[in-house]
């Protein structure tokens, strides 16, 4: 009885994940990514950093796969490297917004009133500096670098988390297992961490994916605009913007971060997605 | 709906003071004095001083808040320390290249997102819908500067149809100034265009599949008049809510497209302005966009309340 209970279960959920294309692709994607990321600290086709000017402006060929810069420096080896930067800086800078968010958006929910007022207020006013303006004021302070990049991205992504933790959990506060948990006297502390929580979970992680790819677009962004990653540390972004001026001589310096840009985003993108389709019965597939 | 309008009001003036003295307190805490800035590392103490008190740099920074938020709210930014000039007149003279840019990129963005996404609705499941639903996740993914940069290699260097980059003023012939927006609106606008498509798709089967709908065709009113009538403005309604979001991005995506095609917008007058270390100005257009972004926001609320009678005022 439990085996079949079981057994049907695990096919629905199976019926559920079939025609998941965009979680498969998208899963397919970021495990590529954290691979490439993980191999580039052991193996790297070539030195990331090496200039040979004979070596300039190779097509993808067999020595250099995704072929050579104006420096004759490797792609394949300077994306691989390049990788390390766009994880970091997306982990790091969506672990502040979701950290805060929750935060924030938890104090709003359970004080109410005033806490809520002021705090959403706040959230509106920070939501108004697009991450990429906020970046910008942070490197004029801090002067440009990936700190600066990251911590404003991350401050950048606090309200959207805020708020929907904020909304998930005014929406879950009038649930009869929250009011039962609070007439036997646990405290707000309590029920925040093990009743509220929990069951935003699967919310968050949706946001949190997509966030990620906003993040690493973010980055890209700002290491073109030269306030991210600086030289000669291979950043995408950067890549980008050094192989602009070449572009007559040779498109695939251009080509490639760009290329690993747009597939780093859409894999995460599907992969968010496709979590919502899993996690959430509610939304129909559309 | 006037008690509503009243406290929205409220609402985006407090916002609007937040905002701007966030931008105050960053700059507040900046190491480097703008007066050292402004004469070079070899001026004399006694001429960084002096720098000093003409620019209120020497005032406590209560009183200083207290003076620039004053001069704020007369519309005044303060004065350039590199330009010498208003902050007022950089944003203003800049705005003429930055408007028509967003302007254009949003008229691409609802005129190729709108239809799409309706059309993909329509052919729900199709090879149609699945290649317009591709092109959305591609378009939201590429990033505007590695577009533009293609656009240029393409467009500009090998069919020289537009140039490449720079600015012709529209003293100079509107058609020449239209013609050097037209690529960067394009790199900017793809994106949009392609999240427009995904929220008017969405949207449009969401009413697609009403009951009133379904009764619409049930009395025979010809689909045509259904899409019009029911689909279409309906669908308009997400549309008119997104458009904000969408403007904000825009203008934030303004500054990196602007330095791919070197135009002489807002967004490369504000890198110019951190590399210089050209605080009024920096902060000046950083609350001039805010404010744009929260004014935006709040005239959609309002129409979105006039749009749709079912949302309430209270």
């Amino acid at each position: 009885m439990t085996e079949a209970r079981t057994r049907g279960g695990l096919a629905a959920a199976g019926r559920r994940l079939r025609g998941q294309w965009n979680l498969t692709v998208g899963l397919v994607i970021l495990l590529a990514l954290v691979a490439t990321a993980a191999v580039s600290f052991f193996y790297l086709p070539h030195d990331p950093n090496r200039i040979s000017v004979l070596n300039r402006f190779k097509p993808p060929g067999e020595e250099f796969l995704l072929g050579t810069d104006q420096f004759g420096r490797d792609l394949l080896s300077r994306i691989m490297v390049g990788s390390r930067v766009t994880i970091v800086v997306g982990v790091i800078a969506v672990g502040i917004g979701l950290s805060a968010g929750v935060l924030l958006g938890g104090l709003a929910a359970q004080y109410g009133r005033w806490v809520d007022e002021t705090l959403m207020r706040l959230m509106d006013a920070v939501a108004a500096y697009p991450p990429l303006l906020l970046a910008i004021l942070l490197a004029s302070i801090m002067g440009p670098g990936v700190v600066s990049g990251m911590l404003a991205i991350g401050i950048a992504t606090v309200p959207v988390f805020a708020r929907l933790v904020r909304a998930n959990l005014l929406a879950l506060l009038d649930a009869e297992f929250v009011q039962a948990a609070r007439a036997l006297g646990a405290s707000n502390a309590r029920i925040f961490w093990r009743h509220l929580l929990p069951n935003t979970v699967a919310i968050l992680l949706v946001q949190a994916t997509v966030a990620f790819a906003n993040a690493i677009l973010a980055e890209a962004a700002l290491s073109y605009l030269g306030l991210g990653t600086q030289p000669p540390d291979p950043s995408w972004g950067r890549m980008l913007r050094e192989a602009q001026d070449f572009l007559v001589f040779s498109p695939y310096p251009a080509l490639m971060p760009g290329l690993a840009i747009a597939v780093t985003v859409l894999g995460l993108n599907l992969l968010g997605d496709g979590l919502r389709d899993v996690l959430d019965p509610k939304t129909r597939r559309r | 709906m006037q008690a509503y309008l009243f406290r929205r009001a409220i609402t985006f003036a407090v916002t609007v003071w937040l905002a701007a003295s966030l931008t105050f307190v960053t700059l507040l805490v900046i190491p480097g004095n703008p007066a050292q800035i402004i004469l070079g590392i070899d001026a004399s103490p006694s001429a960084v001083a002096a720098v000093e008190r003409a620019l209120g740099l020497d005032l406590p920074p209560p009183v200083r808040y207290a003076r620039w938020l004053g001069d704020l709210l007369r519309f005044d930014l303060g004065t350039s320390l590199v330009y010498g000039v208003p902050v007022w007149n950089l944003i203003a003279e800049r705005l003429r290249v930055t408007l028509p840019l967003t302007a254009m990129a949003l008229a691409l963005a609802v005129c190729v997102g709108v239809p799409l996404g309706l059309f993909a609705a329509r052919r729900r499941g199709s090879l149609w819908d699945l290649a317009t639903t591709a092109f959305a996740q591609a378009g939201i993914a590429t990033p505007s500067f590695w577009l533009g940069i293609f656009l240029i290699l393409v467009f500009a260097v090998q069919l020289r149809w537009l140039p490449a980059g720079g600015f012709t003023p529209w003293s100079q012939g509107a058609g020449r100034a239209f013609q050097s927006l037209l690529l960067p609106a394009v790199a900017l606008g793809i994106a949009r265009a392609a999240s427009l498509t995904r929220v008017v798709r969405s949207a449009a089967l969401e009413v697609l599949s009403a009951d009133y709908v379904r009764t619409a065709r049930a009395k025979g009113v010809s689909e045509a008049a259904v899409i019009r009538r029911h689909v279409l403005r309906n669908a308009l309604i997400s549309v008119a809510t997104v458009v904000s979001l969408e403007v904000a991005q825009l203008l934030a995506g303004a500054i990196i497209v602007e330095t791919v095609f070197t135009l002489p917008g807002l967004g490369t007058l504000v890198l110019n302005a951190v590399n210089n270390r050209d605080f009024p100005l920096v902060q000046g257009i950083v609350v001039c966009m805010a404010s744009v972004i929260l004014l935006l926001s709040l005239v959609t609320d309002v129409l979105y309340a006039y749009l749709d009678p079912r949302i309430r005022y209270s």
